[in-house]
């Protein structure tokens, strides 16, 4: 690790970022779960976490890259619902889908404050 | 894109499920009318929504209109009703409240489903607010 802000401070903040945007989409499914037609959406962000996972320093000299924008991927959630007017919002998958987001998203604050504590200890023992 | 355009869309979703509300009610509460300004017995009105683009992926909902349907009226015998053809029929409204009963509950739950997502959002603001606070 580079630095005490090193790279995983800015995955983490990535992270929430998506969950954030993923919470977005949940609620726009939620919205919808009446509109004749509507199609649930969900959002990934794979690809980025795949070639995030395959940078690899060939040189000590490279600079770590830092701020990284991130394109979620949109998708149309495959799971189908059997209905009548063509909308696929099922309620107990969004709910769950809400759920999880949540959980994920206090793992994070978690880890960040953790850090922190970590950080604080170290100031702390050098006074 | 923020927290901010997530609790929007749910209140869009809230705002939608309280106008049916509002459309269920006033069918209910006109279920025995037979005069209207219209002229003919009280037709029962139900809402169409339609899907608001917000932001490239996400879509809020809104109302695109309130309709009448145009399904006749139940004709019941009451020659004593002022109301009542030349046979002594009466035209009621062709609203069937068993039908708007479950249609108000539906639209109840929906409501609930969109302050649950409001309240995810709440917790996950609070918790990003926590950090640093020791």
């Amino acid at each position: 690790m580079g630095d005490i802000f090193g790279k995983m401070w800015t995955d983490l903040k990535n992270l929430m970022d998506y969950q954030v945007n993923r919470q977005a989409v949940i609620s726009s499914n939620l919205a919808n779960q009446d509109t004749p037609g509507y199609k649930a959406k969900d959002i990934s962000f794979d690809e980025h976490l795949k070639s995030r996972l395959a940078l690899t320093r060939t040189n000590p000299n490279h600079r770590q890259t830092r701020a990284v924008s991130i394109n979620y991927r949109t998708y149309t959630d495959p799971y189908e619902r059997i209905g009548n007017d063509g909308n696929t919002v099922d309620l107990d998958r969004e709910m769950m889908k809400i759920a999880q987001n949540n959980i994920l998203y206090s793992s994070a604050v978690q880890i960040i404050e953790q850090k922190i504590s970590g950080l604080q200890n170290v100031i702390r023992s050098i006074r | 894109m923020d927290l901010f355009t997530a609790m929007d869309i749910s209140a869009s979703g809230m705002r939608v499920q309280r106008t049916r509300m509002n459309v269920i009610s006033s069918n209910i509460a006109n279920a025995q009318t037979t005069r209207t300004q219209e002229g003919g017995p009280y037709k029962r009105k139900d809402v169409t929504l339609k899907a608001k683009t917000f932001e490239d992926a996400l879509s809020g909902v809104e109302v695109d209109s309130i309709t009448s349907d145009p399904t006749p009226g139940e004709r019941i015998y009451n020659p004593s009703s002022p109301d009542a053809d030349q046979e002594g029929y009466v035209t009621m409204p062709n609203v069937n409240t068993m039908e708007e009963m479950v249609n108000l509950l539906d639209a109840s739950r929906s409501f609930e489903a969109n302050t649950a997502a409001v309240k995810a959002q709440k917790d996950m603001a609070t918790k990003a607010l926590s950090i640093g606070r020791q």
